[in-house]
């Protein structure tokens, strides 16, 4: 404290510790206060019809926990589920370029590959998703490419994936818009790793295979866990992407949360949108847990 | 016989750069060989060779007359010592000692076992849980020589594993490494560039000076008898005199350097007129004529004397810039000298080496 203000000043100190209080209050703690607030309340809707009680009241959840009509329930389970196959996919398509960028591109076309990876993501997520959108319509470039092949083409829209329910589309879309958050953390802690060490593991007879489990990963785990976290929590809360890649029956639940909102359902929407966000929070404790790692490794 | 290292005419090229020039030898097996030789003398590159992390650019490198060429790193026989030590540092001691062997699939009660045993070669017993980062770097080091010898290796690569360690704790380690390779009977391969290092622990020597091998043989001969001026120069401390052979015959020759002429040794047969060093150890200077027939003397002014406990260095003025050093043991017989004084010192023909003028070890 006393450095900080032989370096800014009382002025400055005062400036910094305000906007950082100014953050948290109006952008973290009202925010959620009025959400927890309409949230536990149903809607002025429900209360004039009779169908709830003013005050205190679970109303809004029950949607969610209503098995006769249970399309809440079943787009915020598919939204999860997804999620996670999108999140393991996303590792596994990320990892090779990690470890590529960390521990085997040389040192002069690293910053070119980086800016490889980059460049893509200057442009807006709507227009990245419109992108790929006309890349996969019926007479898009992929199947173009298709036919010209010969092969049939693929209906990215309207196929979906068995058990998910997700369409094709969907799933590239979400995968490729977090391939940053999913390389860069597992970059940073591969980065640190000590190139004799994969050597050593080497010279001592591990296969590559090995070399990966027993060295590389270990050293990554902090990474693994930042990058499948930021992956997972993005794509459950994703919403641009879904309404535009999305086909008639992969409805994402940040859908179902906007549209209670449209209707006006403020406390519909407020409950919704706690759950996920519970949920999300579960969700890092847990692989927290699994991976064994304190939130101090994951802010590295 | 069986697994001796043999590199036949091994040549590495680094784009426009050469690591390694020509390089022929046979490393018996059993034997604690040591490359000496300053940083980018090809040391280091000669080592990956071995191990397999880099191929040669010609030539072939063989271990019981089976080439390595083709083998990666984890399949080869060779077990290396990083010069950071490279322990795995997640792990503890028992996990990185038993990571080789897991590799090969060694079951887990003989793991244990061979664990066990490692920890008594290298006196660590109990230790089997620690964690890396618990250890001292002296500790640290012996993991590491068990952590490779675990794998019972044909051939130990070992990549100044020492120069971390403070001088006590090196000098220590030095016998201790040279006993364990007694103990094993496994060929080591040392590289360095300590030369009291390679010549304290090795069997043979070889000198390494960019890229090319200046000279091999034992430790002792690699001092005393060196061939080139390189080996001269980096080898020890040497006085240096530089002339022109005036008079060769029968392995002596004489030469006229700026002290006048002086005698010695003639090992590579220069003839009258060709440009050439003398050398003489500065252990060899005495103030008193030696009782041998042949003996150069120099005169000269002190110019300072350092006290180093065991031993007095004294600087004498030379006419050619870098001073002439003479060193007497300090067995309570020193002679008080003082800066000033004229002084004669004398030194026997024969500890004086006449070699081709060539490339010098840098200071």
């Amino acid at each position: 404290m006393s450095e900080a203000l032989a370096r800014f000043g009382r002025l400055g100190v005062a400036l910094i510790c305000g906007s950082v209080a100014v953050w948290a209050l109006v952008l973290i703690l009202i925010p959620h206060v009025m959400l927890i607030d309409y949230a536990f309340h149903a809607n002025p809707g429900a209360i004039d019809k009779g169908l709830a009680a003013p005050g205190l009241s679970l109303h809004s959840f029950l949607p969610l926990v209503d098995l006769n009509d249970d399309l809440a329930l079943r787009t915020f389970l598919r939204t999860l589920l997804t999620s996670g196959v999108i999140t393991a996919l996303a590792l596994v398509v990320c990892y090779p370029i990690a470890y590529y960028l960390a521990k085997v591109a040389v040192a002069k076309w690293l910053h070119i590959l980086m800016l490889c990876l980059l460049v893509p993501f200057w442009v807006n997520e709507v227009l990245r998703a419109y992108a790929w959108r006309s890349l996969m319509t019926r007479n898009g470039l992929l199947n173009q490419l298709a036919t010209g092949l010969g092969l049939e083409p693929t209906d990215y829209f309207n196929y979906l994936i068995p058990v998910l329910g997700a369409n094709i589309a969907l799933f590239v879309g979400l995968v490729y818009s977090y391939v940053l958050f999913m390389v860069f953390p597992m970059f940073n802690a591969m980065e640190s790793l000590d190139r004799n060490q994969i050597e050593a593991a080497r010279d001592l007879g591990a296969s590559w295979l090995r070399v990966h489990r027993k060295i590389v990963m270990p050293h990554a785990k902090p990474g693994i866990a930042a990058g499948c976290i930021v992956t997972f929590m993005l794509s459950a809360g994703s919403f641009i992407v879904p309404v535009l890649l999305g086909g008639r029956s992969s409805f994402w639940f940040t859908q179902a949360i906007e549209s209670q909102f449209s209707v006006l359902n403020w406390n519909g929407g407020s409950a919704y949108a706690l759950v996920l966000e519970l949920f999300c929070l579960v969700f890092i404790m847990v692989m927290m847990r699994v991976f064994r790692v304190t939130l101090r490794d994951i802010a590295r | 016989m069986a697994d001796d290292v043999e590199f036949i005419g091994v040549v590495k090229r680094f784009g426009d750069f050469t690591a390694v020039r020509d390089l022929n030898l046979t490393i018996k097996e059993g034997e604690f060989f040591s490359f000496l030789g300053p940083s980018g003398c090809g040391k280091t590159t000669i080592l990956r060779m071995v191990s397999g992390f880099i191929d040669p650019s010609e030539g072939e490198i063989r271990l019981g007359a089976q080439p390595l060429a083709g083998l990666g790193p984890n399949k080869r026989p060779t077990a290396l010592i990083f010069q950071n030590l490279a322990l795995f540092p997640l792990m503890t001691v028992e996990q990185n000692i038993a990571f080789g062997l897991e590799v090969r699939r060694v079951p887990a009660a003989e793991r244990r076992r061979k664990v066990a045993q490692m920890l008594e070669l290298i006196a660590l017993p109990g230790y089997a849980e620690r964690r890396i980062d618990e250890l001292s770097g002296g500790q640290k080091q012996r993991v590491a020589i068990a952590r490779a010898l675990a794998v019972e290796p044909k051939v130990l690569l070992l990549d100044e594993p020492l120069s971390a360690l403070d001088l006590k704790l090196r000098q220590h380690m030095r016998a201790e490494l040279r006993a364990i390779q007694r103990r094993t009977g496994i060929t080591f391969i040392y590289i360095t560039h300590d030369q009291g290092e390679a010549l304290a622990m090795s069997d043979r020597v070889a000198v390494m000076s960019q890229g090319s091998m200046e000279q091999v043989g034992l430790s002792a001969d690699i001092y005393d008898f060196p061939e080139t001026a390189f080996v001269a120069s980096f080898v020890g401390e040497n006085n240096m005199f530089a002339g022109r052979v005036v008079a060769a015959s029968n392995g002596a020759a004489q030469i006229d350097t700026p002290f006048g002429r002086l005698s010695g040794l003639n090992p590579r047969r220069l003839a009258a007129g060709d440009e050439a060093f003398a050398f003489v150890r500065p252990e060899r200077l005495r103030l008193t004529p030696p009782g041998s027939q042949s003996f150069n003397t120099i005169q000269s002014t002190v110019l300072g004397r350092v006290f180093e406990g065991v031993q007095v260095n004294v600087t004498l003025a030379s006419p050619a810039g870098r001073p002439v050093t003479l060193t007497m043991s300090n067995d309570g017989e020193t002679p008080a000298i003082e800066p000033d004084a004229a002084l004669k010192v004398h030194f026997a023909a024969d500890s004086t080496r006449i070699l081709p003028r060539s490339g010098l070890a840098r200071e």
